[in-house]
């Protein structure tokens, strides 16, 4: 590498097949490189990405998307739960969707910006209670519903999910339950909430979710 | 059902330019709820308390009263729907190709349930 006359460095999909362990050096061993030459790696894998953003490793990530006709679009992608909660605000002001349908998903987008912070806390939460990489990957994909998501990040592994609305009045409070009870039934039945309010209480929920410290993760 | 699956196409096609970055999930999201209602529309005609079950109690009356070839696929569609829906991180979007193919199956489905109750005349 230290031979090489090019100033950058240029890797197809490096993470196949690897180790969800291994993955974490390799972004390690990345960032070293690109402090002397610019970095860029292909990859349809999304566990490089989650490496630098946990890491916090000062990295751009763009999403490519190819649309018909081969059109395709590059954003850059930042926090997802930013994202969602930016695409809930535009989509509650358009006019290019019924009102129905556009409700749906501005309550769908809600309920996807709390599975995504609920994913970001669990794996923070797993990790620094000691569970090798492997095992906390298992335990997130298990958690197959917005409910089990927030139950794992905020009571741990052994939790049971029927017991999270009691646990969030206790830690946090009542409003939390109705928070999460109408981002996640807002896209299938019609909520008394208005969309407008969901997103900012979304949002208050998310703040309060990232600095909540669980007690002790029980395994 | 109609107005979604319509909703479902402009966003395919890019003539929702407000939904972001959300598009492709939008479509997933939408074409779940679209088979959800035309289940939900069968039941409201033959068992109307089967509406409040949880989808995987739904799945299994259907291979009663749709038959076990139907009632997979609708398990089959459902479940790529609910995955390609949920967010697990910086999984890439579902693919144009996936979201057109489950448009059709979408549609298909729903007319292969229309016609279940026809099927189910009361005796007597």
């Amino acid at each position: 590498m230290s031979h090489s006359p090019f100033r950058f460095v240029m890797i197809d999909d490096p993470v196949q097949a690897m180790d969800p362990a291994k993955v974490d050096g390799l972004a390690r061993v990345l960032a070293e490189v690109a402090t002397t030459r610019q970095v860029v790696v292909f990859t349809h894998d999304e566990r490089l990405a989650e490496a630098v953003r946990r890491m916090q490793l000062d990295a751009t990530v763009l999403e490519v998307q190819r649309r018909e006709r081969s059109v395709v679009e590059v954003r850059v992608t930042g926090d997802p739960v930013r994202r969602y909660l930016d695409d809930a605000r535009s989509l509650l002001r358009t006019p290019q969707l019924p009102p129905a349908i556009a409700d749906e998903l501005v309550a769908t987008c809600c309920r996807s910006a709390i599975e995504a912070a609920g994913l970001a806390k669990a794996r923070q939460e797993l990790l620094a209670a000691g569970l090798e990489h492997g095992e906390v990957e298992r335990r997130v994909r298990n958690a197959h519903t917005t409910r089990a998501m927030i139950t794992l990040a905020i009571m741990g592994p052994g939790a049971r999910v029927d017991d999270l609305n009691k646990h969030l009045s206790a830690v946090g409070g009542r409003w939390l339950v109705g928070v999460l009870r109408d981002a996640t039934a807002g896209a299938h039945v019609p909520i008394d909430r208005p969309m407008r309010e969901l997103i900012s209480d979304t949002e208050r929920f998310i703040s309060w979710l990232r600095a909540h410290e669980p007690a002790a993760v029980r395994t | 059902m109609a107005e979604r699956l319509e909703a479902a196409e402009n966003l395919l096609s890019g003539d929702v330019s407000d939904a972001g970055g959300v598009w492709s999930r939008a479509v997933a999201w939408i074409l779940r709820l679209a088979l959800e209602q035309a289940v939900d529309e069968l039941w409201a005609q033959i068992a109307p308390e089967l509406m409040r079950c949880p989808m995987r109690a739904q799945l299994l009356a259907l291979r009663v009263y749709a038959g076990p070839e139907t009632a997979g696929q609708v398990g089959a569609l459902w479940a790529a729907l609910s995955r390609a829906a949920h967010h697990l991180d910086y999984e890439m979007a579902p693919s144009v190709t996936d979201l057109r193919r489950w448009r059709d199956q979408t549609g298909d489905l729903a007319r292969t349930l229309e016609l279940v109750p026809l099927a189910h005349q009361p005796f007597g």
